[in-house]
């Protein structure tokens, strides 16, 4: 039996180099899915801020290099240095393919590092062990083990954890559940304020909603039925009374444009429905390029990724490319054989702006931003 | 050597002289049977928690029913105190994530060798209940202060009393 083609790799004349940096306005929101090979590392660079940015990050398995992508955000000059520059470190469940760099992260950027989040699930690999054992010699980073429903304003940018649902956290100790059902799933929407005061009236007026990311950790098909359950997408009233109450007014809550996809793409992270609620303008894949230990990302996730940014079931025809529905792996190559390696997203503030960059980094490459190939 | 040096000795180990040749494995993952397996040096710790080695763990990938059938073989009911079928039933049941073994591996514990068929698995204890109760003491350990030792007595002195109804 012949393999199936490779989907993830993009034509060389698609991409073009430029200035990265240069490229990112203050008011933009930059996603770093890094390429580690078999596991997650995130960085989000936030909107600037009174002069500077801040940064979330969301799991670390090669510490070492997601530390020398700071240092260079540093230098270059668009990461703070100050102490909560790295706003919060997120461990979104204890597997090794996504906290093994964890401990000595937390050790070696205590200084920077205002909150820890992690999802209480106790599990006793090595891994795990460790990561508490650098938790414990923080004397000044806040922790939390945040449930659905919990938010957090960091400056300009809302988190809000859609995962795990409070009904699965209870179930750690007693009837357990798979640690990937632990995973912290987050949205994160930009910018957070909803209001501008009229420099006229001096009244306050209502924005357009912003930009929007949903980063699906390892959460299962259980765990995002919660999530859809929890955030149910509510259809506005047009009525009279409800618009002259300006209630009812309908919200989509799984609705983003940055998707990064649970899981790696395996077939227990994903279905159609959830791709449909999220209807994502980019999906983020983190993936190895022979498809490691478990074969991902699964074709039949892939396929219903297609099929809910493209709806094509109906009419039998084929999907356009990967590249061409806004899906990118971190384990693709250039026709010229090159690896792709990391991607950031440059995200407008409305959303409508989402700019791909490939760094062409392996995933035992430092990320060297003077790499940047624009995705056009 | 101290004790915080001294191999890791949970209770189903205590009478073991030797410990330094076990591996400690843990059951991480599992898609479409196969199990991701992390597989570590034996840690130290005493009887204390676990500490391990920097760099001394990594993850293979094997087939479940190879492991299971491997485990009926090699598993040894060592949990203390329990009655025989109990320890016959725990000997043979089904491998599920999360469970942790001390496994005696037969060759070098090398990443780079085929584990899949698991014929690297020698004789093995059972140590999940007593992992996850070092896991979940540690998490304890991280994140709160230490217990007062006075604290502690009157929290195990009063739940011996039967608990008075609400009036």
């Amino acid at each position: 039996m012949t393999a199936p083609p490779r989907t993830q790799d993009v034509p060389a004349a698609r991409l073009k180099a430029g200035d990265f940096l240069g490229s990112i306005d203050p008011e933009d929101l930059v996603h770093f899915v890094v390429n580690v090979g078999d596991g997650d590392t995130q960085l989000l660079l936030l909107p600037q801020e009174d002069g500077g940015r801040k940064a979330i990050v969301v799991d670390v398995v090669s510490g070492d290099k997601l530390e020398a992508l700071i240092a260079v955000l540093q230098q270059a000059g668009v990461l703070s240095t100050e102490a909560g520059a790295l706003a919060i470190v997120v461990a979104t469940h204890p597997h090794a393919d996504h906290i093994s760099g964890m401990a000595k992260f937390l050790a070696n950027h205590e200084a920077l590092i205002d909150e820890m989040w992690e999802p209480g699930y106790y599990l006793a690999t090595p891994t795990y062990f460790k990561m508490m054992d650098a938790l414990a010699g923080l004397e000044k980073v806040a922790h939390s083990q945040p449930a659905s429903g919990t938010i957090r304003f960091v400056d300009q940018v809302k988190i809000t954890v859609l995962a795990p649902a409070v009904s699965l956290k209870n179930r750690y100790d007693s009837y357990g559940i798979d640690v990937n059902n632990s995973s912290i799933a987050l949205r994160v929407d930009f910018p957070a304020q909803r209001y501008v005061r009229r420099d006229d009236t001096g009244g306050l007026e209502k924005v357009p909603k912003g930009a929007s990311l949903i980063l699906g950790a390892d959460a299962q098909t259980l765990s995002w039925a919660h999530v859809i359950e929890d955030f149910p997408t509510l259809v506005a009233s047009d009525s009279a009374v409800a618009k002259a109450l300006r209630k009812a007014r309908g919200v989509e809550p799984l609705r983003a444009d940055v998707f990064k996809v649970p899981h790696h793409c395996s077939k227990h992270g994903l279905n159609l429905e959830l791709v449909e609620e999220v209807s994502p303008g980019l999906s983020l894949i983190s993936s190895v390029r022979e498809g490691g230990s478990y074969n991902f990302p699964h074709l039949v996730s892939l396929e219903a990724l297609r099929e809910g940014i493209d709806a094509t079931a109906q009419k039998g025809t084929a999907h356009q490319p990967d590249f061409d529905l806004g899906i990118h792996f971190t384990s693709g190559r250039d026709d010229a054989g090159a690896d792709l390696g990391t991607i950031a997203v440059v995200l407008g503030p409305t959303g409508k702006s989402r700019v791909v960059w490939r760094f062409g980094d392996s995933p035992t490459d430092d990320v060297d931003l003077t790499k940047a190939r624009e995705f056009g | 050597m101290t004790a915080e040096h001294s191999p890791w000795r949970p209770p189903s180990l205590h009478h073991r002289e030797k410990l330094d040749h076990l591996a400690y494995v843990v059951v991480e993952e599992e898609i479409d049977g196969t199990m991701g397996l992390v597989v570590a040096h034996w840690p130290s710790g005493g009887r204390g928690a676990p500490r391990f080695r920097d760099d001394g763990e990594f993850e293979v990938a094997v087939d479940r029913e190879e492991l299971q059938r491997r485990l009926a073989e090699r598993r040894v009911p060592e949990a203390a105190d329990l009655p025989d079928a109990v320890a016959a039933e725990l000997r043979s049941r089904r491998v599920e994530v999360g469970d942790v073994f001390a496994i005696e591996v037969l060759g070098e514990l090398s990443p780079d060798d085929d584990w899949r068929n698991c014929e690297w698995v020698g004789e093995t204890i059972d140590l999940t209940a007593e992992a996850r109760e070092a896991a979940k003491a540690k998490m304890y350990e991280a994140l709160t202060p230490e217990l007062d030792k006075r604290m502690a007595k009157r929290l195990i002195a009063d739940a011996k009393e039967p608990r008075e109804p609400a009036a």
